[in-house]
């Protein structure tokens, strides 16, 4: 049994002591009465006090009894019912705990949330009876059923609890409400009342409440109950490192040194946000130490970047970690980022064109290959190594070696060869490619949209444009184009198109890095779309997104490098537009070797083994996927089947996951309530809604009852034990009579002695005898 | 001009009392032997005026007894046997022990004064046999008995001799007024040192609770039954522990020491009475063994219906047994 309010319970009991003080005073001295009869009034007690002792005691134990009955009935006591270990119990209680990263947050008394939702736990599977069973769900993700289906062995289960430790990637609570339906859907159908409990302090970091949960589907005729925690309401300033971002992850040596600027993107959040110092260090293997910089917080400043110098020297291609640090806060995991910057020599690029025979055709009748060749190596010894193969040649082994395929004739690719482009982008390859300037009719765009499964609608037929259409002055901000931004209004405004390949608006699922003044795309930059089937980068509780990109890029020019399309060649934004597109398109490609703790991402196809930062090995299924999401930030290295590096990628905790900003109570319950009618209980007493409904039954009003058959009982037994039914003085009849009553025979007296003799002889006594 | 005790005993025998009274006669139930004509049969035959049987005549009786009017029916000898009376010695035996001193009952008007106190106070046992003394010393003292007044607790305390003088009622009072009931009660002890002071055939009224053993009190009316004498067991109860009243539980005391006992009185109610009523049941089947009068009264009544019912109830006794 236990209680629900267990002082009402004890001020029962102390209560007894109100009987027990009337008892005693009630036992106070009086006035004695003198009494001559003492002798029969002893002989009387002696034989009775025995009884009369008795029934004292038993009229003070039931008054006691109704005081601390009464006062139990106060308490709410609820009765567990026994279910016998193997019966099916009533209930199943499914536990969803968050163990996301903002659950290692420590406050005062250093425990953190984690603890506490374990703590809630425990006392909410100590409220069950035995036989009833309880599923634990985790809604760190990727969410797991921790502890499904759920099981009765609630001392395992507690041990269980006791084991989770908080998790560094952020809540994922709609996942974690896909298995909890799962779960429910299972349990169902042998039990008819489920509680489902959701431990979480729903701050900004594991409650993102912009994203919609899935609706609970409850089955009619099952008795569910949502018992949501309330949302923590003490905000916990925390600093967290959002990204390591240099300005270009591909540095090409060259001849000549480099040298490169890395943005370190801060955060912060919960609390005052007073003004505040914040010591940043960046930290690589193959860099030299570094003073640690200050990063000053103004007082309401939620964001700050800073700026750290790199200098990575040379040494050949490789690839250069780096880790920026702040100091330790509250919330440790998110105080690290890391990122890879690769260095190479150059960069090797393949050029799909038509070989020229014979003598060179005249400047301006130039193909596209021929002036892309010439953009490519505008200098002898620069950073590009350019390869030329025929279209109608290609293998798979041309593009095993190089990093960006150029495609000026399309039209000449083969089948296989599209097949090979397709593969080539899947395998983190940067495709470019250009329209055959001597072709009216692009009977190509058809394959080439199919097979790189891109989603753009390009026209057979190129327009004309015999006044010229010239390129937006405005030109879209970042991008592939971005470190030639500051630059790029002065380089487009002297290029003029005069035909172009259509790109029909709206149906474009990529970026336009160039466009023209009516809003056309001319350099288009997309991702090949997954085949169905294949598993998305994004997993969450074993759902698959078919639809998620693959590492390769794909570039689309709507002109023809040709001066009969555009005067482009000529024009000084040649050069760079092609570097820029090469370099910043190796850069995105490999700038997503960015993996986010509890993902499992896809991994480059010739990856046959991943070590983690401690060098242990990962195992990947046939999905190129690592069987267990990551769960450890840093570098990991990608190893091929010879157990040689291939790559190393950064493995960050998710920056958003360390937002500790507290939400309000209407907002969470606002956006729970999508899911389900979740109610919030009591914190402090979780488990008194397990008590108060479902297989704990209160005795409180049986309780009340019983209060009442014992103050009736009282009143019984205190009008027979103290004899108060019995008349009082001058109400008694019976007793001792005299020999003569006043009253029936004085009339008889007056009337003489010979009508007193009458009386007498008819009544039959006779002197002498018995009164 | 009246002494203050002579009002004292007026207040005792209340006019209403005698009135009651006055038409009975206190007659003895047994012959005895007074020193005076009196109303009451003698041992003495003879020559008294009350005929009492007829006997044949035998040789050597006085002829002058002879029933002339029986020879001359029947010429049969017989001869006259008369009765002779003589005056009644009544000592009263009143109980002053501490247990005599209980009443519940605030004196009614014009019952008189208490021993115990003046007005307000409770009419006790003991004022209530002061009141049957007084009543019965009148009666006798009007048809000529002598009347003495023994006062008695653990033994006897005051000690009032016989006389037939017409004031002696006064002096019962009197003497009953100024004695204190104090002690416990030895009736035993009482019987021994009154039977040694009368040695003639006496009626003894006892007017006492006989709040004592049972047996000690059977005892001593053997010791009565004995010597000859006529006992009147005249058993005095205060109407409160003839009913045991009470209604709130309160310490009682002993008022011959037998100390205090808190008690619910409506729980032992019927104990009590069941224990009261069979010492008074025993004490009035002793006494009538022994073929003595045992009358119970209570106090909260007044004296002269009871005594009128106790004289008419011998009287009739007498009457029958064609004793009297």
């Amino acid at each position: 049994m236990t209680l629900l309010t267990p002082g009402l319970a004890v001020g029962g009991l102390v209560s007894i002591i109100i009987p027990l003080v009337v008892h005693l005073l009630s036992r106070r001295r009086r006035r004695p009465i003198e009494w001559a009869a003492m002798r029969f009034l002893i002989d009387a007690f002696r034989k009775h006090h025995r009884r009369l002792r008795l029934q004292q005691w038993l009229l003070l134990g039931v008054r006691c009894l109704v005081v601390a009955v009464f006062g139990l009935a106060l308490a709410r006591p609820v009765l567990e019912q026994y279910a016998a270990p193997g019966f099916a119990s009533q209930r199943t209680v499914f536990i969803v705990i968050d163990n996301s990263l903002t659950s290692s947050l420590t406050e005062g008394d250093g425990r953190s949330a984690l603890d506490r939702h374990i703590d809630r736990a425990v006392e909410i599977v100590n409220v069950l009876n035995p036989g009833e069973l309880v599923g634990i769900v985790t809604a760190a993700r990727p969410a797991v059923g921790l502890l499904l289906p759920p099981s009765s062995d609630h001392a395992s289960v507690v041990r269980l609890l006791r084991t989770l430790r908080p998790s560094l990637t952020p809540c994922d609570l709609a996942a974690a409400l896909t298995v909890l339906q799962n779960a429910v859907d299972s349990a169902a159908a042998e039990h008819d009342r489920q509680v489902c409990y959701l431990l979480s302090e729903f701050r900004t970091g594991s409650a993102r409440t912009v994203e919609p949960l899935p609706a609970l589907s409850i089955e009619a005729g099952t008795d569910m109950q949502l018992l949501a925690a309330p949302p923590a309401s003490e905000s916990v300033p925390n600093v967290r490192v959002t990204s390591v971002e240099p300005m270009r992850r591909l540095l090409l040596t060259g001849a000549a040194d480099i040298s490169g600027q890395v943005r370190i993107n801060l955060a912060r959040t919960g609390g005052g946000l007073p003004a505040d110092v914040s010591r940043i260090r960046l930290a690589g293997p193959d860099l030299p130490q570094m003073e640690p910089q200050l990063v000053h917080w103004r007082a309401g400043q939620m964001e700050a970047t800073t700026s750290v110098a790199l200098q990575p020297g040379m040494h050949g291609d490789r690839e250069i970690s780096l880790t920026a640090t702040i100091d330790d806060d509250q919330l440790q995991a998110d105080n690290a980022s890391h990122t890879v910057v690769t260095v190479r020599r150059a960069i090797r690029v393949l050029l799909l064109d038509r070989r020229e025979h014979g003598v060179e055709s005249p400047i301006d009748r130039f193909s596209g290959g021929q002036w892309l060749w010439r953009a490519l190596q505008p200098v002898a010894g620069g950073p590009v190594e350019v390869y030329r193969i025929e279209p109608a040649a290609l293998t798979q082994a041309d593009v095993r070696t190089v990093d960006v395929v150029i495609l000026p004739r399309p039209d000449l690719l083969t089948q296989a060869g599209w097949e090979t482009m397709r593969a080539f982008v899947d395998h983190e390859g940067l495709l470019i490619v250009l329209p055959p300037g001597d072709a009216s009719i692009h009977e190509w765009t058809a394959r080439f949209t199919d097979e790189l499964s891109l989603p753009w609608r390009v026209g057979l037929e190129r327009t004309d444009h015999p006044e010229g259409l010239a390129l937006a002055a405005v030109q879209p901000a970042g991008g592939i184009l971005q470190m030639i931004s500051a630059d790029l209004a002065d380089l487009v405004r002297p290029v003029v198109a005069q035909r172009r390949l259509p790109v029909y608006p709206g149906e474009l699922d990529g970026e336009s890095a160039l466009v023209f003044q009516d809003g056309s795309p001319m350099l288009l930059v997309g991702r090949p779309r997954q085949p169905e089937g294949h598993l998305g980068r994004e997993e969450a509780g074993g759902a698959t997104d078919g639809q998620a990109a693959t590492r390769g890029l794909v570039v689309l020019s709507t002109v023809a490098p040709e001066l009969s399309w555009t005067n482009l060649p000529s024009k000084p934004l040649m050069v760079p537009l092609v570097h820029e597109i090469i370099r910043q398109g190796l850069s995105e490609i490999w700038g997503e070797r960015r993996y986010l703790v509890g993902e499992r991402p896809v991994l480059p196809a010739a990856t046959g083994n991943l070590a983690g930062p401690g060098g242990e090995r990962l195992l990947i299924g046939e999905d190129r996927r690592p069987v267990t999401p990551l769960r450890r930030p840093g570098l990991h290295r990608l190893l091929d089947r010879a157990e040689q590096q291939t790559a190393l990628v950064a493995v960050n905790v998710d920056p958003e996951a360390g937002n500790t900003d507290t939400q309000s109570p209407q907002v969470v319950s606002s956006w729970l309530g999508a899911s389900g009618p979740w109610q919030v209980f009591d914190a402090d007493n979780p488990g008194s809604a397990l008590r108060t409904a479902g297989g704990n039954r209160s005795i409180a009003g049986l309780l009340l009852i019983l209060v009442l058959l014992l103050v009736v009982l009282e009143t019984i037994l205190a009008r027979r034990f103290s004899y108060a039914y019995q008349a009082g003085v001058g109400e008694v009849s019976g007793g001792l009579r005299p020999t003569i009553e006043e009253h029936p025979h004085r009339s008889s007296l007056r009337a003489g002695p010979r009508e007193t003799l009458s009386a007498l002889s008819a009544g039959g006594s006779r002197p002498g005898g018995a009164p | 001009m009246p002494t203050a005790e002579e009002i004292r005993a007026e207040q005792y025998l209340a006019p209403e009392t005698l009135v009651q009274l006055a038409p009975f006669e206190l007659r003895a139930k047994m012959i005895i032997e007074g020193v005076m004509s009196g109303m009451h049969r003698s041992p003495y035959q003879g020559m008294a005026v009350e005929f009492a049987e007829h006997r044949q005549y035998a040789v050597g009786d006085d002829l002058k007894h002879l029933d002339w009017k029986v020879f001359g029916r029947t010429d049969k000898l017989y001869v006259k046997r008369y009765q002779q009376e003589t005056n009644l010695d009544v000592i009263l035996l009143v109980d002053a022990s501490a247990s005599m001193t209980f009443g519940s009952m605030v004196v009614p008007r014009g019952w008189g004064r208490t021993t115990v106190g003046g007005a307000g106070r409770p009419w006790t046992k003991y004022d209530h046999a002061a009141a049957l003394s007084a009543a019965i010393a009148y009666i006798c003292l009007h048809q000529q008995d002598r009347v003495g007044l023994y006062v008695f607790a653990d033994g006897l305390k005051t000690i009032l001799e016989r006389t037939s003088v017409h004031d002696q009622w006064r002096r019962v009072v009197a003497a009953l007024s100024r004695e204190t009931a104090e002690a416990a009660t030895d009736i035993v002890k009482t019987t021994d040192q009154v039977l040694g002071r009368v040695t003639n055939r006496a009626l003894f009224v006892i007017v006492s609770d006989f709040f004592e053993a049972a047996e000690s009190v059977r005892h001593s009316l053997a010791r009565f039954r004995h010597q000859r004498h006529d006992v009147i067991l005249l058993q005095t109860l205060d109407r409160q522990e003839m009913r045991f009243a009470f209604n709130q539980a309160a310490p009682f005391e002993g008022m011959e020491a037998e100390g205090t006992l808190q008690v619910e009185p409506r729980a032992l109610r019927e104990a009590f009475l069941e224990a009261i009523s069979g010492h008074c049941n025993t004490i009035a089947r002793a006494a009538r063994s022994f073929g003595f009068d045992h009358q119970l009264l209570d106090t909260h009544q007044s004296v002269g219906p009871t005594l009128a019912y106790l004289l008419a109830r011998r009287d009739a006794f007498l009457r029958r047994s064609k004793v009297g």
